[in-house]
């Protein structure tokens, strides 16, 4: 029998006189072999997957180029080494994993992780706060689950949740109750037992509007988390969400323990943070370094490493600088340095997704793009992949529908038909007929505002060349952050620069971007336009009187909405199809590209793999990292 | 006069100057385009959240008292809160004051000697191949923007030659070799233009002084050159030197933006570009306070250098 590579090749599996074939997306109830290699010659590239000890694929679409050999490594659950089940899990994926992302020989899994030393990162922004309810920064979000746990998991691939405070599934009591028995055998870094009482706080914390957190918005589907035993929560929801899961797994559910928490108040707790994370805080020098220390009691076991270090560099190229020359361990890459990265033998290079949505937001309520003709003739004018590379290079992929590739490849939105519909070729006879039918001809001026940064203002440069190649007068005003928001509120641009983070699921975008702000409640007060990031489409339709229009928006708005008030995930397919095909008939925004972000890993951390959903990703329950200088 | 009614009464001069700073930085932070509360939570704020910051920093109140609000405070020692930091302003410039003037102080360090010597070694050789070597090196110094000189150092110093770490602080009290290691490559960037510009001004100072009467008098007595040069043209010389000296602290202050932005150095270069982008007003006009203090002393102490250099000069 074999170990089947999915779509591609077959390699071998050795398990002593035993073997067994997997299968992607197959749970595999059958013996898990003590070791399984594939060896898989020469081969440029190959899709396979890693499998975690259940059987389960939890990354089935790997890719790596010019590697050797692939070495898968499995231990046997139970088996007479001294290897727990968390190592066998965490040794299992991570060394598959390691294999085959960096195209080279995994480790000897005969050989647990036995390293240590201190992992070194760099990074550009300093911390403002330690405490995660109140944090709103992007890669202390990432960082900040090394220091707190949270009742989920994301699994690495983003594909679901996995119990990791909560000792199993959350039990669904009804659609709006649900139930989390809390593991006993977690502690604060101050020793004091995590209990339900702790969860309970954490979570209502963020949810009282008198804390100010500006995370609130992220846990609104919640009316209360109620200590019901000493280890067992109630979340008692305002309305069923979608998104439960997914916040429960993220820090803005991050749990903190009540007393120390309000003995030191927030200010305090910000300063130094107590949390149960695999890691705690030692030392943090302001805007230079933060360093935390291994948490040896952590419920998952002692990590390898000895600590992290954040290094605050705030320029991208002298963080790959110190990482070539092995002073940090991960650094991020520009794409001016990606090829030199790529081809630099001590640096793995990862791209990862970054979940958002880049491009230009049209002004649909005033000035020249407020008929749908002039939005659409801008669909023919452009060349999409040339504002991509003028963007970001190859640091980007296109995005359809206005959700990046990743969203459209997990939920297999129809992609296809939307390009052939609503992304046609380029075509300057065509757009100039759209141009003249909406009264514009080419005799008109446009401004496109940009952003500072060189994706902003070199897509804006490209659609500058764009309008001039046709006769049109465009300028391009390259505006401060400022003013741009300024802009966005008081409807002063024609095309303005437009990049929102979102996440792996379709209402990080529709309902963000895309619904009707007036329809909340409690949402923008009448003197703040402000949310225009569908660029006043509402509020056009609404001036113009345009019944059609607003008939199909109305249904938009309710759509987005309902969308994210159910768990059906079939439901919630059928919903963003339609509101896709509502919306983009109306070229409210043009979405150019979803950005990816290079990060290199030096080739002596073993046992690591960065992932987009970045949750202790040094040490969690599926690898472990660590140093081999 | 004496010195020390001297020194009271310019320092006393200062605090009109100030007032002066601190007003004009106020307005032009406040007139800035953009909303920090806005730049703050990002484009989609939810508005109770807003309102409640608004509020509680009191940007809905109207400027003017806002300002005096500001400058009660500021009586009383208080700085403010940063808007970002959620922090008092006074902490976290001292927080970051050492590394900043560590990195200044050592650029004078080094600068200074190298400018003066070779200001006097051009000037001695006037016209020679050594005073062209010596101006072709002070004009490459100034011309050189410090960005790219930074820049460059850490792409040959440590890409290619692997000697100096690229970036990074350590306090000299705590570990002073780590701490040169990673001021080697700040410091030389701070200090090349000084250093230039230091030297051009002491080789013209120093020439004018060497074709003066009592110089060529000196020399007629037989006084050794070395003598003429350090104990009679040298010290009449510093005078322009001192005044420049003085001045150059501003341009150290605004260096130290750059240099700490490219070193990743913790200090308050970076603190004031990170709240001008935040539009986080209290630090911003809190550093600039302090940086506009720091230059402001080393004017006074330049006036009061100059009699002590220049006995005809009274405190007066």
């Amino acid at each position: 029998m074999s170990v089947r590579l999915p779509r591609y090749r077959t390699g071998t599996a050795v398990s002593g006189d035993e073997s067994v074939e997997f299968r992607p997306f197959e749970r595999h109830d059958g013996p898990v072999p003590t070791k399984a290699v594939a060896t898989l010659g020469t081969q440029q590239s190959v899709t396979a997957g890693t499998y975690d000890a259940r059987g389960r694929l939890f990354s089935p679409d790997v890719t790596c180029s010019g590697y050797t050999r692939v070495v898968f490594s499995m231990y046997k659950e139970g088996n007479t080494s001294d290897i727990d089940r968390r190592r066998f899990i965490k040794s299992t994926a991570a060394i598959g994993a390691a294999g085959l992302f960096a195209g080279c020989v995994g480790s000897d899994p005969d050989e647990p992780g036995d390293g240590s030393g201190t992992f070194r990162i760099a990074t550009s922004d300093e911390v403002e706060t330690f405490d995660p309810r109140m944090n709103q920064m992007a890669w202390y979000s990432t960082a900040a689950h090394y220091l707190f746990d949270s009742l989920l998991m994301m699994e690495p691939d983003g594909s679901g949740t996995v119990p990791h405070l909560a000792d199993g599934e959350l039990e669904e009591v009804d659609e709006t109750t649900f139930v989390a028995d809390i593991r006993d055998d977690v502690s604060f870094h101050n020793g004091d037992q995590l209990t339900a009482e702790d969860v309970a706080y954490s979570l209502n914390w963020v949810r009282n509007p008198d804390n100010d957190s500006p995370n609130l918005s992220n846990v609104e589907f919640l009316d209360e988390a109620e200590a019901t035993g000493e280890f067992e929560v109630t979340l008692h929801l305002e309305y069923q969400s979608a998104l439960m899961e997914r916040t429960l797994a993220g820090m803005n559910a991050a749990i903190v323990p009540m007393d120390a928490a309000e003995e030191m108040g927030q200010e305090e707790f910000a300063q130094n943070p107590i949390g149960s994370g695999p890691f705690e805080l030692a030392n943090h020098d302001p805007s230079a370094t933060v360093e935390l220390t291994a948490n040896d009691d952590y419920f998952l076991g002692e990590p390898a490493l000895d600590g992290l270090e954040y290094r605050i560099i705030p320029e991208t190229e002298v963080g790959y600088v110190e990482l070539a020359t092995g002073d940090i361990h991960q650094s991020g890459v520009t794409e001016a340095l990606l090829d030199e990265a790529q081809n630099d033998d001590n640096i793995d290079v990862y791209q990862l997704d970054n979940f958002d949505f880049q491009g230009f937001l049209l002004n649909c309520l005033d000035g020249p793009f407020e008929d749908r003709r002039a939005r659409e003739a801008l669909q023919y004018l452009v060349d999409y992949d040339e504002l991509l590379i003028g963007a970001v290079g190859d640091l980007g992929s296109r995005n359809w529908g206005h959700m990046p590739q990743g969203v459209i490849d997990a939920w297999d939105f129809p992609a296809d038909e939307w390009e052939e519909q609503y992304y046609p070729e380029q075509d300057h006879d065509r757009a100039v007929e759209l141009f003249e039918e909406a009264g514009l001809g080419t005799d008109f001026d446009v401004e496109i505002t940009s952003q500072s940064g060189e994706a902003t203002t070199g897509r804006a440069t490209v659609l500058q060349n764009e309008f001039e190649e046709v006769g049109i007068n465009a300028t391009v005003s390259e505006i401060s952050d400022g003013e741009w928001l300024d802009g966005l509120d008081n409807g002063d641009f024609d095309i303005t620069t437009y990049g929102w983070g979102g996440n792996d699921d379709p209402d990080g975008y529709y309902y963000h971007m895309f619904r009707d702000i007036e329809n909340d409640d409690g949402g923008m007060s009448d003197d703040v336009v402000g949310h225009s990031s569908i660029g006043y489409l509402y509020e056009g339709a609404r001036e113009r009187g345009d019944e059609e229009a607003l008939e199909d928006l109305e249904r938009l708005d309710e759509i987005v909405r309902a969308a994210r008030q159910t768990t059906d995930r079939e439901e919630r397919y059928e919903y963003y199809v339609e509101a896709a095909d509502l919306l983009m008939p109306l070229y409210p925004v043009l979405g150019v590209y979803s950005a990816e972000s290079a990060t290199g890993v030096h080739t002596n951390v073993q046992d690591y793999e960065p992932s987009p959903f970045g949750e202790q990703e040094a040490f969690n329950q599926w690898q472990e990292a660590r140093i081999d200088d | 006069m004496g010195l020390l009614r001297y020194a009271l009464r310019r320092f006393v001069q200062i605090i009109p100057v100030l007032f002066g700073i601190v007003t004009l930085m106020f307005v032009m932070m406040h007139a800035l385009p953009g909303d920090p509360v806005r730049l703050y939570l990002g484009t989609e704020p939810g508005q109770e959240l807003a309102d409640d910051l608004i509020e509680s920093y009191g940007f809905d109140r109207p400027l003017h008292e806002q300002y005096f609000d500001y400058l009660v405070r500021l009586g009383q020692g208080d700085l403010g809160q940063s808007f970002v930091y959620n922090r008092p302003v006074s902490d976290l410039i001292w927080e970051r004051m050492e590394p900043t003037l560590v990195v200044m102080g050592l650029s004078y360090l080094v600068a200074l000697p190298m400018a003066i010597g070779l200001g006097i070694y051009g000037a001695a050789r006037h016209n020679e191949a050594g005073d062209h070597a010596s101006r072709f090196a002070g004009l490459a110094g100034i011309s050189t923007p410090n960005f790219w000189l930074a820049l460059m150092l850490i792409y040959v110093v440590t890409y290619h030659l692997e000697l100096l770490p690229a970036s990074g602080y350590t306090s000299p009290f705590i570990d002073p070799i780590e701490s040169l290691t990673l001021l080697i490559m700040p410091v030389i960037t701070l200090a090349t233009a000084q250093t230039a510009l230091l030297m051009r001004m002491t080789r013209s100072s120093m020439i004018e002084e060497l074709r003066a009467d009592y110089i060529e008098t000196a020399r007629a007595y037989g006084i050794p050159e070395r003598k003429v040069l350090i104990r009679h043209s040298f010290r009449n010389a510093l005078l322009p030197l001192v005044t420049i000296v003085g001045l150059q602290v501003s341009t150290l202050l605004g260096g130290s933006v750059i240099v700490e932005e490219i070193f990743a150095i913790p200090g308050l270069g970076r603190l004031f570009f990170d709240s001008l982008i935040d539009q986080d007003y209290s630090v911003a006009v809190g550093v600039t306070l302090f940086f506009s203090t720091l230059f402001l002393i080393g004017v006074v102490l330049t006036d009061i250098a100059y009699a002590y250099i220049d006995p005809r000069i009274k405190y007066d």
